[in-house]
């Protein structure tokens, strides 16, 4: 199964500075590595102005790398190459924080079409992905609409149908369920488990919510613009004191168990669903 | 000729906010009608730190903008309704809005986007301003609400309030609401967006703000935990219709409608009831961290 653990994604001390060399300078990644190999579910975690959006950017060379290089199926953002570019931007597609930023038609199919007419296909091939796109998201019924008038929630399956039209093989979320009421962020995380489980899609998660990360396989934890965790979810999102440390939340199963070590019992390591919390306490108590 | 507005007199000279079938529709008699609020009754006591909540399109922020007159009483479909906020009428058609726009300060969602000024001593400081304070006065309620958000004014005064970072420029934007010294405090998703311990932080400062400057706060959220930590009272808006007034346990005990609703349970409440389904000996319903971790250690899990 070597093709299985490809790496799609390869970040290579990645420093990146905005505002570089004024007075204004801030450097928001200070050598960042680490790969991610097709089929991966990572969450992207770290508290505000820790530089995950930033990282983001460079995912998909809508930011290039001041030092360090990220290569995108083996090919450097860092290129001139107009092909080359349009190949990582196929590969790996991003979708924002704010629905309402990312809408550029008026009617629903004309928006999630926007992507790969620029690609230059067919008709006939643009028709079959828009469909599949939005089947994908279960927005179907609404292709006819306009989006404005859509919940925060559906704007964003749209912004992802978008996305899907193109068939990337990375979905990268930054910061997507951020502005969306509890339905709206369940409309979103069902249709990624959806890409996962139908597509073994790769996906980057970015977030702050602790029970959204707790759905990946690992986590990488920025602070300060620098990796300071990647290891398993279930390694991550136990260690309550290193993501406190570093302004995150464990999720409240493991926060529990914390605390409770705390006062002396003795409870097993890796503690981080509801189901691990009530397995360990089950029988423990006389 | 039509009717005369009648003026509803508000019951309690305590309330905060009384609101008494209050309507609103938008785009009237035409094909988009809409109405945001049917004939809702609310009232705010002084010293609530109460809570609102309801999904998108409820009409929660409908209801909050009349609050502070954003959106006015529309007269003619409100002929019986009352509206007093700090006991000043908005149903009459001039109301004292300068009078209003000292007392209830309003911190939007994602307020940080407001800031404008070049210093955060000048941002904090416009509202003051405007009310017609002298230097001293404005200067002196410059540093209250700086510090009162726990931020440090000789560190923060004179640089700009956008090379800050995403929860400093947050508490900027709220130190300048405070600064109007309100009487009511409210506070559209507040935490949205921030991390969980800028989260954290952000409601502790409320609840402070609320013991030490302003007595009332009214919160809108859709995160059920701050709403079980931090209310006393939690209105549930749906369609337009306030759907119940509730303590906090009593609410969270209402799992069908919280569900109906699409709102979710606080996390602690969610995982208190699966504790007790699986064996676990603890009450189902916990509302708050502390308190499922209190219930943990009283039955000698801890041990």
């Amino acid at each position: 199964m070597e093709e299985a653990n490809k790496t799609i994604i390869s970040v290579k001390n990645a420093v990146y500075k905005y505002n570089r060399d004024t007075e204004d300078e801030v450097t928001a990644l200070r050598g960042v590595s680490f790969d991610i190999a097709e089929g991966d579910f990572v969450a992207l975690v770290g508290a505000n102005g820790s530089g995950k959006s930033t990282l983001a950017r460079l995912l998909n060379a809508l930011y290039v790398p001041d030092e360090g290089e990220v290569l995108v199926g083996g090919v450097s953002t860092d290129t001139g190459d107009s092909d080359k570019l349009f190949g990582i931007r196929r590969t790996v597609g991003v979708v924002f924080q704010n629905p309402d930023n990312q809408m550029v038609a008026s009617v629903i199919e004309d928006d999630v079409a926007f992507g790969p007419e620029n690609l230059g296909l067919p008709p006939a091939e643009i028709r079959e992905r828009v469909d599949y796109a939005l089947e994908c998201v279960g927005m179907s019924e609404y292709k006819k609409g306009t989006p404005f008038r859509l919940s925060g929630g559906q704007k964003q399956r749209i912004a992802i149908a978008g996305v899907l039209a193109l068939r990337p093989k990375v979905l990268v979320l930054d910061e997507s369920t951020a502005m969306l009421d509890p339905r709206g962020k369940k409309e979103v995380l069902d249709v990624v488990e959806r890409v996962r489980a139908e597509d073994g899609m790769t996906v980057v998660m970015i977030t702050h919510f602790p029970d959204e990360a707790a759905r990946a396989d690992r986590v990488i934890a920025l602070d300060g613009g620098k990796v300071v965790m990647d290891a398993s979810a279930r390694k991550a999102l136990s260690d309550v004191e290193t993501l406190r440390a570093y302004g995150l939340d464990a999720p409240l199963p493991a926060r529990i168990a914390y605390e409770m070590r705390k006062r002396g019992a003795l409870l097993p390591d890796g503690i981080v669903t509801a189901e691990d919390l009530a397995e360990a306490l089950c029988g423990k108590n006389i | 000729m039509r009717k005369k507005h009648m003026t509803v007199a508000p019951p309690d000279p305590n309330a905060a906010v009384f609101i008494k079938d209050l309507t609103y529709i938008y785009n009237p008699r035409t094909p988009f009608e809409k109405t945001a609020l049917d004939r809702v009754s609310l009232t705010v006591e002084r010293g609530d730190f109460f809570g609102l909540i309801g999904q998108t399109g409820s009409g929660k922020s409908t209801l909050v903008s009349h609050i502070n007159a954003l959106t006015r009483v529309q007269r003619k479909y409100n002929e019986d309704a009352g509206l007093y906020v700090c006991g000043i009428d908005l149903t009459v058609k001039k109301p004292d809005l300068k009078r209003l726009r000292e007392r209830v300060g309003m911190v939007f969602q994602y307020p940080e986007y407001q800031l404008f000024a070049d210093t955060v001593r000048q941002d904090v400081a416009f509202g003051p301003k405007n009310l017609g304070l002298g230097e001293e006065e404005i200067e002196e309620r410059s540093r209250e609400a700086v510090r009162l958000v726990g931020l440090d004014w000789n560190e923060v005064a004179d640089r700009s309030p956008f090379e800050l970072s995403g929860g400093q420029k947050r508490r900027v934007a709220i130190a300048g609401v405070i600064a109007m010294r309100p009487e009511v405090l409210v506070l559209d998703e507040p935490t949205a967006g921030l991390d969980p311990a800028g989260k954290r932080e952000l409601l502790a400062l409320f609840e402070d703000i609320r013991r030490s400057a302003c007595p009332t706060i009214i919160m809108v959220s859709h995160n059920m935990d701050e709403i079980a930590e931090r209310c006393n009272k939690v209105a549930v808006m749906g369609g337009g219709h306030i759907l119940g007034v509730y303590a906090p346990e009593e609410l969270f005990s209402r799992r069908e409608l919280i569900r109906s609703l699409g709102l979710e349970l606080p996390a602690a409440v969610e995982l208190s009831a699966y504790l007790a389904e699986h064996g676990v000996d603890v009450p189902p319903d916990c509302l708050t961290e502390e308190r499922l971790l209190a219930a943990l250690i009283e039955r000698g899990y801890a041990k």
